[in-house]
């Protein structure tokens, strides 16, 4: 039997090779996962089969049938789907609008029939489990994982044969991923061919028949599942075996008080919440899907008003003084956003602009208002060196990055604004496992200079490697608070279910 | 090893680096105008050889008269629209300023440089209230704007009882200051040009325009706050229109309560022709100046090829939107190469 998609000697370069020579097999029924690095080409693959870009050389087939989109609709039109790793959805519409937004349902005369819509989008939630969530309501309201998982639903709605999943669970909770590897079996069985993009090792090692390996945008290996290892996989990764014993070298030792809040109430999603966090210390904020953790961190940093709180820095009362990030950042609280494209780039300036946007006020502003290009410069060039950046030159477009090459940008410009307080929103959403224990060191390394670090992360795994303690939100409320050594996965995930309405 | 700030390089080192980076800065800039400079020498190229008289000192002498109003405008334009704004009441706000220079002047008898203050002063006042508008009620500035030349033209009326009224000599002198034939005006214009452009790729202020046009929510959650940047920006176009109210009242020695009807539209044309975009987050000081005279070239060599109302207009349109598809279509093989 044909390959359901075979490609043979893809190559596309940019301002330099970003694809060479890429061959590749995808048989129906089966999950074929990509892994590499930021930067390997995974995207720029896979876009190519979606119709989105088109390659410099190269052949593909398509149940033999020889197939080159020039678009993405002709790819639809052929059953490919894909689900984008960035987000693509149109915030002033409604999530209904936006999962069928280039098939709505209508008349005649071409209104939209609404109860078909919203009946149509009720199954396409259900199936990820979002049955909860009101179909008309717009889509700007949603966390990250939520936005995600409506666009994974999108892509599940439509009958296709293959259908390309890139980092589909970078930023939801392992809950939420479990419903997703249940509809991707289901989708198997029914013989659609998967490719599937995760940073997440062991989740490919359980989800795919084969993995293929890209590295500087040649794919070295393709191997059955059970012929390889987590190790093996990030060894062909990047071609070298990693030593993560930096990752926790040794216990940091908490300092007095840095942060403390108070009573931090900001309706309906935030509800009293108090904690403190001590210089020298990492604090982790765990908890489901929409149970307040990004409001909690945003209200706290005046990014949204609150309704009652009271925030103490190094023990003065700060509260009257803060009520804008603008406030906080002058305060030295720093806030890495959970969504890099709507909420953290610059997408079409360069790298550089991006580094520096938080310094602008502070270290790059001159006598007169004058702007240090000089330093922002060297600053820039300094930050994409330490965070090994894949980039052509600090003048290359953010948009034109890969997604994690765009997460490290903004991580980057929070850590050249040198604040007290870094509160990370999915600090490592779509970074690979090599940068993963990079940045983790970079946190630590913030934190044993006497600084703190709060992050909140749907990746459970990241916390527990990362934090000191860990608080667990439900409902809006800080249910409990757990410290290292002293915690369960299940205690965790069990805190986080607690103040749950049956 | 993480350490905030950089640390300066040696200064030696420090010294050449600044050197090429402001000889690679200046680059840009010019690389940014040649497509328009070629335009340009195109433009008087055709109207020198097709016409009899446009390399005549008078045509000189028309265009170097006509272009200082419109360049004042132009930069302030340039501005609200790297911020993603526009400002639709330029026109009437420099004829209701206009409008106070004359009084002054005439009615109160102020000296010139008071009433000149006044004038300025008054084109301010009308862009802070636009840019307060448009930030505390999270207002268009389309709709805004759109309200203020309403506004702005009815007290332009009022301030001059609806009449044209010759100001008389004191304003013309504005003029009289000369050199190489060119005046006081021009030098000014050309100087707002160098400082709008300066302040743009050179200050902090500058940048946090680039932001906010390209991302506001991104800007205002790394700590700045869009609000008074915004609220300025419509400042600064409100002085620059009164600025160029005194311009047009010296060159007419009079006031005019429909002056500067549909400036706000040339203008526009003239930033976009200069590829500033109206998305926001981009755009040229510089080059506005380059869009304005290819205006002002087009419409003094169609006039003296003896070409009707009409087909002027017909032409410029065309004009205005071949510069937009070819900006287009530059700026999208750039970013198809991952750069700027
Ligand atoms: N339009 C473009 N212009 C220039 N370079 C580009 C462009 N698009 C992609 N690239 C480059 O191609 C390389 C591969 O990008 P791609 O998005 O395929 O990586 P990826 O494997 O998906 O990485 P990630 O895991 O970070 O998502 C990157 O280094 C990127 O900078
Ligand atoms: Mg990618």
């Amino acid at each position: 039997m044909a390959p359901l998609l075979q490609t043979e000697g893809l190559t596309k370069s940019y301002a330099g090779p970003v694809l060479s020579d890429v061959s590749f097999e995808l048989q129906p029924g089966e999950v074929h996962a990509l892994v590499g690095e930021n930067g390997a080409g995974k995207s720029t693959f896979c876009g190519i089969v979606a119709g989105l870009r088109t390659p410099d050389s190269g052949r593909m087939w398509l149940q033999g049938r020889p197939y080159a989109p020039a678009n993405k609709r002709v790819a639809e039109a052929h059953g490919v789907r894909i689900v984008l790793q960035e987000l693509n959805l149109i915030e002033t519409l409604s999530v209904s609008e936006n999962l069928f937004f280039d098939q709505l349902p209508h008349t005649l005369g071409g209104w939209i029939s609404r109860a078909s819509l919203r009946e149509a989008a009720r199954n396409a939630l259900g199936r990820v489990g979002l049955s909860e969530l009101d179909p008309d309501a717009p889509v700007s309201g949603l966390g990250i994982g939520q936005k995600q998982l409506v666009e994974i639903a999108a892509g599940l709605a439509r009958q296709c044969r293959l259908l390309i999943l890139d980092e589909p669970t970078a930023a939801l909770t392992p809950a939420d991923a479990e419903r997703l590897f249940l509809q991707i079996q289901k989708l198997k069985d029914a013989g659609v061919g998967i490719i599937y993009i995760s940073h997440h090792l062991e989740e490919v090692l359980r989800l795919a028949d084969r993995v293929s390996v890209l590295r500087d945008g040649r794919r070295v290996a393709t191997r059955p599942r059970g012929e390889l290892t987590a190790d093996e996989m990030i060894r062909l990764m990047v071609g070298r075996a990693l030593d993560d014993t930096a990752a926790r070298a040794e216990k940091r030792s908490a300092g007095p008080v840095l942060l403390e809040v108070q009573n931090l109430s900001a309706p309906p999603r935030v509800r009293e919440v108090s904690f403190a966090l001590h210089r020298g210390e990492i604090l982790g904020f765990a908890g489901l899907m929409g149970a307040g953790r990004t409001e909690t961190v945003r209200a706290l940093f005046g990014a949204d008003p609150r309704q009652t709180g009271k925030i103490l820095l190094d023990g003065r009362d700060v509260t009257a003084g803060l009520h804008s990030p603008t406030d906080a950042v002058r305060l030295g609280i720093g806030f890495l956003t959970e969504d890099r494209k709507s909420q953290g780039l610059l997408l079409d300036k360069p790298v550089r602009l991006n580094i520096s946007l938080a310094q602008l006020n502070g270290d790059l502003r001159g006598p007169a208002g004058a702007l240090r290009r000089q330093r922002e410069v060297a600053a820039a060039q300094t930050w994409v060196d330490r965070l090994a950046i894949r980039c052509a030159s600090i003048e290359q477009i953010a948009g034109s990055l890969s997604g994690g090459n765009q997460q490290k940008a903004v991580l980057a410009r929070w850590l050249y604004r040198n604040c007290q307080v870094l509160i990370c929103d999915e600090p490592t959403r779509g970074i690979d496992v090599g940068a993963k224990s990079e940045i983790y060191r970079l946190l630590d390394q913030f934190a044993r200079e006497g600084k703190g670090v709060l992050v909140v992360s749907s990746d459970l795994k990241e916390l527990l490697a990362l934090c000191d303690r860990i608080a667990v939100i439900s409902a809006g409320r800080l249910v409990e608070t757990f410290e290292r050594g002293k915690w369960t996965e299940d205690q965790i995930m069990s805190a986080a279910f607690s103040e749950m309405k049956v | 090893m993480l350490k905030g700030a950089v640390q300066p390089d040696s200064p030696a080192a420090a010294g050449a680096a600044k050197a090429s980076r402001r000889k690679s800065q200046a680059r840009e800039i010019l690389e940014g105008c040649l497509g328009l400079l070629v335009v340009l020498v195109i433009l008087v190229a055709f109207f020198g050889f097709s016409t009899a008289h446009f390399f005549s000192l008078t045509t000189f002498d028309s265009i170097a008269n006509q272009i200082p109003t419109a360049v004042l405008i132009a930069v302030g334009m340039t501005y609200v629209l790297i911020i993603a704004g526009i400002d639709l009441s330029v026109g009437s706000v420099l004829a209701v300023s206009g409008g106070v220079l004359g009084i002054a002047i005439m009615r109160w008898h102020w000296p010139l440089w008071a009433a000149a203050l006044a004038c300025t002063g008054t084109g301010g006042l009308c862009g802070l209230i636009n840019g307060a508008l448009t930030v505390r009620f999270r207002l268009p500035s389309f709709i805004v704007t759109l309200g203020m030349l309403e506004a702005a033209r009815g007290a332009a009326y009022l301030v001059t009882n609806s009449q044209t009224q010759y100001i008389g000599s004191e304003i013309a002198k504005v003029n009289d200051v000369n050199l190489f034939g060119l005046s006081l005006p021009f030098f000014l214009a050309v100087i707002v040009v160098i400082a709008g452009q300066l302040v743009l790729s050179g200050t902090i202020f500058g940048r946090y325009l680039i932001g906010i046009g390209t991302n506001e929510e991104a800007v205002r959650l790394s700590g700045i706050a869009p609000g008074p940047v915004k609220v300025m920006v419509f400042v600064l176009s409100g002085v620059l229109a009164g600025l160029a109210a005194i311009t047009y009242c010296a060159r007419l020695a009079s006031v005019d309560p429909n002056a500067g009807e549909g400036f706000e539209l040339s203008a526009i044309a003239a930033v976009v022709i200069g590829g500033t975009s109206l998305m926001g987050g981009r755009g040229s000081v510089v080059n506005s100046f380059f869009g304005v005279l290819v205006i002002s070239v087009l419409e003094n060599g169609l006039a003296q090829l003896g070409a009707q109302e009409p087909v002027k207009r017909l032409v410029t349109g065309a004009v205005i939107i071949a510069a937009v598809v070819v900006d287009f279509y530059r700026t999208r093989t750039r970013a198809k190469e991952g750069l700027r």
